[in-house]
């Protein structure tokens, strides 16, 4: 059996145990394209960073527009620029693993490559991946990309304050998104509007920061 | 088009393995792919023949069987597999389900001009 993922998938092996000997807890922030996940940062950082010491690592096609936006923090990131590959990969990661300050760090946030498909194909050796769904996304998104909203252990509902704007059956979202992962979480947010962020730093600091065990999906 | 980033790990698993093999022409090459792994068979079979262009893999078949998703349930130890979606046991409802199969991607054989290699 020749398994063709298996030299990530060994890799991503390698991330996790170097995280547990480093007590570092990672989150993988994956969605499509504008549906937040930078603003997410913004607006968690603040909450967090008193208490906690964050890494970021910034993963774009091109540009560092993204990177620039949270440079502002003065924490420890490194950007990766895919040129052109559609997701992040345990390589890449393991690289800037090597130039975060792991021993001081408490929790790293990993801003996937904005896309539904591919970041939840390639294993990153995160604890958990979250899942970004904006609302004028449409309520679809769980049941036409369904392997990443299966894998997420959370699902950030974003932009929750457009809902009467926008074509979005929150039923229907709910509906297909249990069908598909009974156990995950689900937080509805306006990171703008700081609607939902002190749920989602309480999250993270039950379910992720200081926690040794992995997961992949909810926990029921 | 994740396609293409997964036919690239393909190529690279399908070279070791005819290095090693001593194979320097591929006719077939016989791939068993998860359902949870979304991928599209005509799309997969575009990235391959783009990537192997001038390479010891041009002209040659994909044949590609998909694997059913199979979760086994926590709660009552059931095996079952996944239709339209619904990770849900059908003997007890239990959703705290492990995956079986259904995200592997692998390399079954290889048929070249020189051997077969197979991987069972």
């Amino acid at each position: 059996m020749q398994k063709v993922l298996e030299a990530n998938d060994n890799l991503a092996l390698d991330i996790r145990s170097l995280l547990r000997e480093k007590r570092v807890s990672m989150v993988n922030l994956i969605s499509g394209p504008g549906s937040g996940k930078t603003t997410i940062l913004e607006k968690t950082i603040p909450l967090l960073k008193e208490k906690y010491s964050i890494g970021i690592i910034e993963g774009d096609i091109e540009t560092d527009r993204d990177a620039q936006r949270l440079k502002l923090f003065s924490l420890p990131m490194v950007l990766i620029n895919t040129h052109g590959a559609c997701h992040l990969n345990s390589g890449s990661i393991l690289n800037a693993l090597e130039a975060l300050p792991l021993d001081d760090l408490d929790i790293i946030f990993v801003e996937n490559v904005g896309n539904l498909v591919c970041p939840a194909e390639f294993d990153i050796g995160e604890m958990a991946k979250v899942a970004v769904l904006s609302t004028p996304e449409g309520d679809d998104k769980p049941s036409k990309y369904p392997l990443l909203f299966r894998e997420s252990a959370l699902v950030l509902l974003n932009k929750i304050d457009l809902l009467s704007a926008v074509d979005f059956n929150l039923h229907n979202f709910y509906d297909d998104l249990k069908r598909l992962n009974g156990c995950v979480s689900v937080i509805e947010m306006a990171a703008t509007k700081k609607i939902g962020l002190e749920q989602w730093v309480q999250w993270l600091e039950t379910t992720i920061i200081a926690k040794e065990e992995s997961k992949t999906g909810g926990k029921c | 088009m994740h396609e293409f980033s997964i036919i690239e790990n393909i190529f690279k698993a399908i070279e070791k393995v005819a290095n090693e093999k001593g194979l320097t022409r591929i006719h077939k090459v016989k791939l068993q792919v998860g359902l949870l792994r979304q991928i599209e068979p005509r799309t997969l079979q575009f990235a391959f023949d783009t990537v192997s262009k001038g390479t010891f893999l041009e002209n040659a078949i994909l044949d590609v069987d998909t694997v059913p998703i199979i979760m086994y349930c926590n709660n009552c130890t059931a095996t079952f597999e996944v239709k339209e979606q619904a990770y849900i046991c059908p003997d007890c409802e239990g959703m705290d389900l492990k995956l079986l199969k259904g995200k592997e991607i692998i390399l079954e054989s290889i048929e070249g001009d020189d051997a077969l290699w197979n991987s069972r």
